[in-house]
């Protein structure tokens, strides 16, 4: 049976569908098989970082409405032949969601893959609600500033009072937070909430801490997920991440400022 | 001469009463099989295990998992077995077939979403909707003091309370042995211990009790109440900002005191 990782945050814009596709591709090259669904229903861009949008024919509600088979709605990604993309649907909007129906996609998903990757959309209203009620482990996606840490301090109430495990009395969703557009120099000056901060308001241990870098939106508009540019330190520290997900021990990297150069001290830059 | 509207809208003042919305909480008693004997006693045995919290107190009686109540009789009976058992009918909630039958009592039917009950034994975190109405059932006694001396049991909740979450101890102290977040509500009618960092709003006494005390290990709270005195912090003082801190009324003012531990 495979294990359900739902990717949220409360708060939009934080990098959850980055985080989905860099997570999804790092899974699947180290081998296991992987699939990421798209819960944005009505909003779906997890096609477009993946870069299939062009090969989307079915989607989520059509495998809920029973339009067409889970096997027919799944893109094979052209990277990675174990690796699964189910698009959400851009034309209904989040009400298309039932909890039978998405209880159906989940199951016949674990049965099949290794991983499934849930790309939660922002809020936590029903498409975010399903998302994660049938998680396993929870990434709590969150930016190192104070509105983005309450919301997501919200979700992790409600995923351990509301998930499907809370309610069965299971052992909680594991939980895991994920600290993107960090940038150490801004927390050496005090603008930006440290690494240390974060995990002492929200409780929860950082499993891994993207930087902040250009790379990030130029993959995302390219459609090849930053964890594929090994150049990028965005890149290696989502690597990092997939390694420590997998229950290795990796030291955190890029979360020092970055010592200039004789010559850039000299000259600026 | 004044015009309709003014007459309205003039403020009724010295005038003998004024018509107020108001919401209240109140339990609701579900009654699921019809044995009136059994529920005698058992309900009995239930009062006598919290006095203090059910002596004297109003419910309303849902009937809802009940078919057969066409009868005036059999209602009547139930009624008054349950004011014998100590509690006050005060209503009976709306269902289809129980309108002649609640008239002929005098008693009113009220709308209840039962979807918004909660068994009130199991009184752990609870999300954002705030309970409109509790339900006793007789499975779920909650556990009974080894000697009856009125003595209700903490609610003892691991943290973390995360924004969004309310908590609230009926007739009893809360205590929470992580951290309350920023936006979370933890509230009890007796004493709010927390053995975390309390970030959020904290209110003791809530059913007024002067006496009822807040404590915590480490002070960021944003409103503390007691029996209704409360206080907002905008940011706290450099005295008690992340101390051990006890929180009491002293003659009416709220007071804030470092622990000396």
């Amino acid at each position: 049976m495979g294990e359900i990782i739902v990717v949220t945050s409360g708060k939009g814009g934080v990098g959850k569908t980055t985080t989905s596709a860099s997570l999804a591709c790092g899974f699947a090259k180290r081998g296991k098989k992987t699939a990421v669904v798209d819960f944005d229903i009505g909003l779906r861009n997890l096609d477009l970082i993946m870069g299939c949008e062009r090969r989307v024919v079915y989607d989520f509600v059509n495998v809920i409405h029973g339009d067409c088979t889970l096997k027919q709605a799944l893109i094979k990604d052209k990277r990675f032949d174990n690796l699964s993309v189910l698009a959400a649907s851009q034309t209904k909007d989040k009400d298309a969601l039932t909890q039978e129906g998405v209880a159906k996609v989940i199951d016949d998903l674990k049965a099949e893959f290794d991983i499934v990757i849930c790309d939660s959309p922002a809020g936590i209203e029903r498409g975010a609600f399903y998302a994660m009620y049938f998680a396993d482990r929870a990434v709590v996606v969150v930016n190192p500033e104070v509105s983005s840490v309450r919301d997501s301090d919200r979700v992790l109430g409600i995923m351990s009072s509301k998930s499907r495990r809370a309610e069965q009395g299971q052992t909680p969703i594991k939980e895991h937070l994920l600290l993107t557009r960090y940038s150490p120099d801004r927390v050496e000056k005090g603008d930006m909430m440290s690494i240390a901060d974060v995990e002492e308001i929200l409780g929860v241990k950082v499993i891994g801490v993207i930087p902040e870098a250009p790379e990030v939106l130029s993959a995302s508009n390219s459609g090849v997920p930053v964890i594929l540019d090994e150049q990028a330190d965005a890149g290696q520290a989502y690597v990092d991440a997939v390694a420590r997900l997998l229950g290795e021990d990796r030291p955190m990297r890029f979360t020092e400022p970055k010592r200039k150069g004789f010559f850039q001290r000299m000259f600026g830059g | 001469m004044a015009r309709r509207g003014d007459l309205a809208t003039k403020a009724r003042d010295g005038a003998v009463f004024e018509l107020r919305s108001g919401q209240f909480s109140l339990m609701v008693l579900a009654i699921r099989h019809l044995d009136l004997l059994q529920l005698q006693t058992e309900l009995s045995d239930h009062v006598a295990s919290a006095p203090a919290l059910l002596q004297g107190a109003p419910v309303v009686l849902d009937l809802n998992p009940l078919s057969q109540l066409a009868d005036h009789g059999l209602l009547k009976d139930l009624v008054s077995r349950v004011h014998q058992a100590g509690l006050r009918v005060i209503a009976l909630a709306a269902n289809p077939g129980v309108e002649a039958a609640a008239a002929a009592l005098g008693l009113p039917l009220l709308g209840l979403d039962r979807k918004r009950t909660r068994v009130i034994a199991d009184e752990a975190a609870v999300e954002a909707t705030a309970p409109t109405a509790v339900e006793i059932e007789p499975e779920a006694v909650a556990p009974r003091p080894v000697e009856n001396v009125g003595l209700q049991p903490p609610l003892v909740l691991p943290g973390p309370i995360r924004g969004g979450q309310q908590v609230y101890a009926r007739g009893r102290d809360l205590i929470i042995t992580g951290t309350v977040s920023a936006g979370a509500e933890v509230a009890a009618d007796g004493c709010v211990h927390v053995y975390g960092r309390l970030s959020g709003k904290a209110m003791a006494g809530a059913s007024g009790d002067l006496r009822a005390r807040v404590y915590c290990m480490s002070f960021a709270a944003e409103v503390v109440s007691i029996a209704g005195n409360f206080k907002v912090f905008e940011s706290a003082g450099r005295d008690i900002a992340g101390k051990a801190v006890e929180i009491f009324l002293d003659d009416g003012r709220l007071e804030i005191r470092p622990l000396k531990i």
